[in-house]
């Protein structure tokens, strides 16, 4: 399928690859509690303090560089009501994540099963109001860094839980989480993220290959 | 195209502050995300088979369709805390809306919902008045439609709209509202009550939804959230 075909509802795509909620996927195998070298408020100070250094994007179809997977669920979410008002992050790392690396710490790292080196990091600073539709990873700019591989991804709260702020995993709602939780979203698990509270909401993602 | 934030990064807005005094008097709180012991989810009534959901919630689809553009949403506008229209100033939400829209970035992009209130509510209107008829007076109805990207912010329930329609400040220890969920619970569908995470939800689930606690929404979804409110002075 061309990947300019429109697809007019992202149910109807969900319901073709059978997609469904009533399958349960199961989380607690993926979960653990990280002590991150730095304090939380730390690491968001830092962001302010270098947030000249941060990339500050929202959703577009105009994405060359990810696979036609990634821009069929972008054309689908901004069909759904997704747009550069709503989808709005700050995103950190992509000049150099070393600093981000030494925030997380080497045990954290190892407790992810992850190799520190050819990991990579983005801290991401969702504003109020803003979120992050409906998606799997392609791990492109991994893949284009490092190459292919037995690949994952972790999410890792930085900010603690506030009110508004929530992350589903398939079937799973996370929320009330403190900072430091992390959870493995596997490839091609279906997740999204958002903030309807009055705090920013600060999370890394941690790409890398599994040990 | 990038802007200024409006929210400071040093600091955490406590949303406590800018709820009314005799709200917090009338109805103490914990205000601590980070609490576990609590009872904010217990106030579950029960699941309604009063009304067929399923067509209140085609219906209410339908009935979005044609009027496309969502008739409610928060802005702000030359000093003042507007709710699509009219203006809030006067009302006891208006410091919250403050932390929306003054202090963070709420606006009329992500916020919007349709809003189908009383008689619109057509051949639905009289078996939904019936579910609580017998327990508030002065009672209004609204049904909205949240479509997937918007959210409603954090908020006590402060009756804004009452004061509207009735010209009285509200007295907070007779004021009541229930919620029911008119579509089961689907992908971005989220709802919080306090620390109380409102997830996975079917069609028909009623809520009291006690006064005093800091509640908020919001759909990261592909499908529209839909929900039915009660609002009145309990008889």
């Amino acid at each position: 399928m061309s990947i300019y075909e429109k697809r007019d509802y992202y149910q109807t795509f969900l319901d073709e690859q059978k997609i469904s909620l009533d399958n349960h996927f199961e989380i607690s195998p993926l979960e653990t509690q990280l002590n991150l070298k730095w304090r939380w408020e730390a690491i968001v100070k830092w962001a302010d303090q270098n947030r000249d250094s941060a990339i500050h994007k929202s959703i577009t179809p105009i994405r060359p560089f990810v696979s036609d997977e990634s821009m069929r669920e972008s054309v689908m979410s901004m069909w759904a009501g997704y747009s550069e008002h709503n989808t709005q992050e700050w995103n950190w790392g992509f000049k150099s994540d070393a600093i981000l690396k030494d925030f997380i710490g080497e045990k954290a790292f190892a407790t992810m099963g992850l190799d520190m080196q050819t990991s990579m990091v983005r801290l991401l600073q969702y504003d109020p109001g803003q979120m992050l539709p409906l998606h799997t990873d392609s791990y492109n700019g991994f893949k284009d860094r490092y190459g292919d591989g037995n690949i994952t991804r972790w999410f890792i709260a930085v900010t603690p839980w506030d009110w508004g702020h929530f992350l589903q995993v398939h079937d799973n709602l996370i929320s009330k989480y403190d900072s430091g939780y992390a959870l493995q979203i596997p490839e091609g698990v279906y997740h999204l993220s958002g903030n309807a509270g009055i705090n920013p909401k600060y999370t890394f993602t941690v790409t890398g290959f599994i040990k | 195209m990038t802007y200024p934030i409006n929210a400071r990064i040093d600091s955490t807005i406590s949303p406590k502050d800018a709820i009314p005094e005799e709200i917090l008097k009338q109805s103490p709180w914990h205000w601590n995300a980070q609490e576990q012991n609590h009872n904010d989810g217990n106030s579950f009534m029960y699941k309604s088979d009063h009304v067929d959901w399923t067509e209140l919630a085609n219906w209410a689809i339908a009935r979005s369709n044609e009027v496309r553009i969502p008739q409610k949403y928060w802005h702000w506008h030359d000093g003042h805390a507007m709710h699509a229209k009219e203006s809030v100033n006067h009302c006891p939400i208006f410091d919250t809306c403050k932390q929306w829209m003054v202090q963070n970035d709420y606006n009329e992009h992500n916020t919007r919902y349709f809003k189908f209130a009383n008689k619109e509510l057509d051949r639905f209107f009289e078996p939904l008045k019936a579910m609580f008829e017998d327990t508030l007076e002065d009672m209004t109805m609204s049904l909205f439609v949240q479509p997937p990207g918007q959210t409603m912010p954090g908020h006590v329930d402060t009756y804004s709209s009452y004061m509207r329609k009735t010209g009285e400040y509200p007295d907070y220890s007779r004021l009541r509202r229930y919620m029911t969920f008119v579509s089961d619970w689907d992908w971005g569908h989220f709802f919080h009550y306090g620390n109380h995470v409102m997830q996975p939800w079917k069609a028909g689930d009623t809520w009291d939804l006690v006064g005093g606690i800091y509640h908020g929404s919001a759909n990261c979804g592909v499908t529209p959230k839909i929900t039915m409110h009660w609002s009145g002075k309990l008889r």
